[in-house]
């Protein structure tokens, strides 16, 4: 791959963490002293001196941001307030339980909404194709929660197939995933659909029909390879909208990640852990967009090879 | 009847002033444009769109300027016209040199210097009606009285074989009728030059000489001068007095009409000539067609020596190493090639 | 006599548009194509003549279907489908014995899939070839349509390539697995003449080599000279003339053709003054009645806008009541 095309993108993604964990620390700053958040009002001033010491909130500011800057760089965002741990533990902790939900989420929308995409692109304008794209204009407006808690109502409650929260076995996850990939799918099948109509329409497919290739060879072997260069831009950002449908999900299936630490954080106004979890969505979301952006180099010769010469 | 354009073209005092000095008087034009890095710390590179143009258009004369795509033929009538600002280079029009005039007098000069291009249906607003768009000239540069205007553009849509049709729309119109519409926009100002970028590439046969026989009609009419911008040499003989034949920025042989196609001395001359198929050959073709091989190169990286030498069959070593120049041959036309006379 | 590679017979195209009556932009064509000759199909934009073609190749998009008539390769018939056929297999005969190559090969070329696996993946369809012995013959192909350096361009894009390189592909695509007929519509229409030349010189190299037939769809009459045995003319969905190319161009006699010839500006002599066609082609929705060419027609009688004329005579066949004078 384009060596150049790489070092860009990399070098912007570092930038743009940079920025976000400055950003979190100016907030962090301009919001006021923490100590008057955590300590009660009527705290001893010589006590409240010796948190600050201990925070470190009675250095310079330049020489505050070096050593959280250097910290963040380790991974490290202090000492949870409210149980004395280190604030990266307990969220290190939950990762590998938000990640399993994120991917099987991930892999489940794929599967289902490019299937749908393409199905209703090639189904354009007929009944198949307006039921299709129903479902996928109702999985996307149905709101998270109100999915989540009928499914309970319908699988753990009433059929009593499924628990209905918590974590462990593999039935455990099939309710948080289908509330979390409903939406998600309905996204990716309407964008799979519009990209796909776009590309059917191309010169290069009556070449491939010409040449003898089927229907399903031009669409998986053709059609798909171009249209994934829009597709992956949509799936992309739609991460961020999944990372908030995860706290919600998380919470409502009692699934024991990342979400429902982030909550019970922001509800005992544990800093620490609130500012670990937002660097954290900052570094996957920064990811995001670099894995979107060398997709596209993979995807596409044109972006990979860049406007080369051409041979003559 | 186009009242505003012959009034213009009777005045004696246009008729003196063409008499002395060209109409149009180009001088060593050059655009250059800055083109990406081909690597991550490599040189910044340009490409020489335009490398050194040089010619001159009398009063009601037409030149062609011939080429294939990618030649910059389109980026000299640009330039003529100040629609890119050249990076070197003079243009005389009437004698004043417009390289100094400032927007005001630029505005003024629009007037006399009109540009009619291939894709007549973006050159044209698809919100207002054909009559509209042909008086919309001569409010911008304030030609008559309001009330005359619209007989005027009237006039001119009928000059133009389009009377009745000044309530249209464009998408109304066939593509001839277009293209009939912008020349009636263009002339309705009462230029003098008029720059035609490829004006019938976009039609078809049949109705390519309907709006052909039009240009040549308006021109012995009003006295227009044309650039004439092609890739069609055989319509380009049909058309031009004089003929310049450009390849990779530069003329490479520009002479009359004549010269040009019954003995043509530039190597790649002959080859565009050659190439050309006909349906009936009324005469034998002149000498033994030459062939290129191989496609035009990149701008980016143009040939040392004659930027024609990689795809003619006569080059020699001098002409992989100097660029040979544009010389005035003893029948006063220019050739820039180093063995004109002795390709058989 | 030899069975055409291609033969349609009284071929109509109808579209459907979604909110309008169908409109016919091909009414009753016949064609034949035999072994290894060229035939020149000509006529103006409009005139249906790639419509024809797609129609042959079973290339016809959305709303648009073969309302009549038949085609028939090599003997067989591939549209309509004959009951009982298996569809499938009439489509396997249609591709593997015709080709066909289009104006924009920049846009008919897969702009993710690298030159050879397009060529190999076009030969692999044809011949049923596996993967590693249709990559080796895809750089055999891209060698024979001229493009240097073979093995290395196969693994480039085609964004990598010229405009003439870009064809020179499409053209190793449609050979590949020997293909009986090449369609090639308006092959060389974008591109610039002195490539135009060379694309030319190698459709008659490859036909000499391969015995391929070809029909060659153009708007140039200058083209047709050039490549053609014999010259089909279409105006307004129909064929207007045919017959060898040389006996029509020198003398034809339907005054469409004689109309085109006398539009086109030589250059090779100053003609004086072009003569153009007055008028323009009637839309599809309102076609006259009688000889479509009429209302634009010098010569054009009463009996015109009544009777819907033929092809008639020969050798020069002219669809015209009214005929110019065989030379």
């Amino acid at each position: 791959m384009n060596l150049r095309f790489v070092v860009v993108k990399a070098l912007r993604a570092v930038l743009t963490l940079w920025l976000v964990v400055t950003f979190v620390f100016v907030v962090l700053r301009v919001t006021g002293d923490p100590t008057e958040q955590l300590l009660p009002d009527d705290i001893d001033p010589g006590i409240r001196e010796y948190y600050r010491a201990a925070w470190g909130l009675d250095r310079p500011l330049w020489e505050q941001y070096l050593k959280y800057f250097q910290a963040a760089f380790h991974g490290d965002f202090g000492i949870s307030f409210r149980n004395g741990l280190p604030a990266a533990e307990l969220i290190w902790q939950r990762i590998p339980k938000t990640l399993e939900l994120g991917i099987a989420t991930f892999v489940t929308a794929l599967a289902m909404g490019i299937p749908l995409g393409v199905f209703a692109a090639l189904n354009r304008d007929r009944w198949l194709d307006r039921l299709t794209m129903s479902f996928a204009v109702f999985g996307f407006s149905m709101p998270n929660f109100f999915l989540g808690i009928l499914l309970i109502l319908l699988f753990a409650l009433h059929l009593r197939v499924l628990p209905s929260s918590g974590y462990g076995t593999v039935g455990h996850l099939v309710m948080p995933v289908i509330t979390l990939a409903t939406a998600f799918a309905g996204a990716i099948a309407r964008f799979t659909r519009s990209a796909m109509l776009e590309v059917l329409t191309r010169d290069y497919l009556r070449t491939a029909e010409a040449a003898g290739a089927g229907l399903s060879r031009r669409v998986w072997r053709h059609a798909l390879p171009n249209a994934a260069i829009p597709i992956v831009t949509i799936v992309g950002f739609s991460l961020g909208g999944m990372i908030g449908g995860a706290v919600i999900t998380e919470n409502v299936f009692a699934w024991p990640g990342v979400g429902r630490l982030l909550t019970s954080a922001v509800a005992d106004r544990d800093l620490s852990i609130v500012q670990g979890i937002v660097v954290l969505v900052a570094v996957t979301m920064v990811l995001a967009n670099l894995a979107v952006d060398l997709a596209y180099g993979w995807l596409d010769p044109r972006v990979r090879l860049g406007a080369r010469e051409r041979s003559r | 009847m186009i009242a505003a354009a012959e009034r213009e073209y009777d005045a004696p005092a246009r008729e003196a002033s063409a008499a002395t000095v060209p109409l149009l008087a180009v001088e060593d034009l050059v655009k250059v444009y800055p083109a990406a890095r081909a690597t991550l710390f490599g040189r910044r590179r340009s490409l020489t769109a335009v490398a050194g143009v040089s010619f001159e258009l009398a009063a009601g004369e037409t030149l062609a300027v011939v080429g294939e795509s990618g030649c910059g033929k389109s980026t000299v009538g640009n330039l003529v016209l100040n629609l890119i600002t050249p990076t070197a280079g003079r243009v005389r029009f009437d004698g004043e040199d417009l390289s100094a005039v400032d927007d005001a007098r630029w505005r003024d000069r629009r007037r006399d210097m009109q540009l009619v291009f291939q894709d007549s249906r973006s050159a044209l607003d698809p919100r207002l009606t054909v009559g509209a768009q042909v008086r919309e000239g001569l409010d911008i540069h304030g030609i008559g009285m309001p009330a005359e205007r619209r007989a005027e553009a009237e006039a001119m849509l009928e000059a133009v074989g389009l009377g009745g049709f000044a309530d249209r729309y464009p998408h109304a119109l066939s593509g001839g009728q277009q293209q009939r519409a912008v020349i009636a926009r263009a002339l309705v100002v009462g230029p003098r030059l008029v720059v035609c970028d490829e004006p019938v590439a976009a039609l078809d046969v049949s109705i390519q000489a309907q709006v052909v026989n039009l240009l040549s009609d308006l021109q012995a009419r009003l006295g227009l001068s044309y650039l004439f911008i092609s890739h069609d040499l055989s319509l380009v003989r049909h058309v031009a007095d004089r003929v310049a034949v450009m390849y990779l920025g530069a003329f490479v042989e520009v002479g009359t009409r004549r010269q040009i196609f019954d003995d043509p001395r530039h190597p790649y001359t002959r080859a565009l000539i050659g190439a050309v198929p006909v349906a009936r050959a009324r005469r034998s073709r002149h000498g033994r067609p030459v062939r290129l091989t191989g496609e035009v190169p990149s701008p980016l990286t143009p040939p040392a020596g004659c930027s024609v030498h990689p795809r003619c069959p006569f080059a020699t070593e001098r002409c992989r190493v100097e660029r040979p120049a544009a010389l005035r041959q003893p029948d006063g036309r220019i050739v820039a090639c180093h063995h004109p006379e002795t390709v058989p | 006599m030899s069975i055409p590679v291609l033969a349609i017979d009284d071929l109509t195209v109808r579209i459907d548009p979604p909110d309008a009556p169908p409109v016919f932009p091909v009414r009753g064509v016949s064609l034949r194509v035999e072994p290894g000759e060229t035939l020149g199909l000509v006529g103006e934009s409009g005139c249906g003549k790639t419509l024809t073609c797609l129609a042959a190749m079973g290339l016809l998009g959305r709303r648009v279907a073969i309302a009549g008539g038949s085609v028939r390769v090599e003997g067989r018939q591939v549209a309509p489908p004959e009951p009982g056929r298996d569809g499938a297999r009439t489509a396997t005969l249609r591709h593997r014995r015709m080709a066909m190559i289009f104006q924009n090969p920049s846009g008919c070329l897969n702009p993710v899939r690298s030159i050879g696996w397009q060529v190999a993946e076009a030969y692999q369809l044809r011949t049923g070839a596996a993967r590693a012995p249709a990559r080796r013959r895809a750089v055999e192909l891209l060698d024979l349509v001229g493009i240097p350096e073979p093995g290395r361009r196969a693994r480039d894009y085609p964004h990598q390539l010229s405009g003439g390189q870009q064809q020179r592909a499409m053209i190793a695509i449609a050979i590949a697995g020997d293909p009986a007929l090449l369609i090639a519509d308006e092959a060389t229409t974008a591109l610039d003449v002195t490539v135009q030349a060379q694309i030319l010189e190698l459709l008659r190299r490859l036909q000499r080599e391969t015995g391929m037939a070809i029909l060659f769809v153009t708007h140039d009459l200058g083209l047709i000279a050039e490549m053609a045995d014999r010259i089909a003319v279409m105006y307004a969905g129909q064929l207007i003339e045919h017959g060898p190319t040389a006996a029509v161009l020198a003398a034809p006699r339907h005054p469409y053709t004689a109309g085109l010839l006398d539009a086109l500006p030589f250059i090779d002599e100053d003609v004086e003054r072009l003569v153009p066609i007055e008028g323009t082609v009637p839309a599809l929705d309102r076609l006259p009645h009688g000889c479509s060419f009429a209302p634009r027609c010098g010569r054009a009688g009463i009996d015109c806008a009544i009777h819907v004329p033929t092809l008639r005579g020969g050798p020069v066949q002219a669809a015209c009541l009214h005929p110019l004078e065989a030379a």
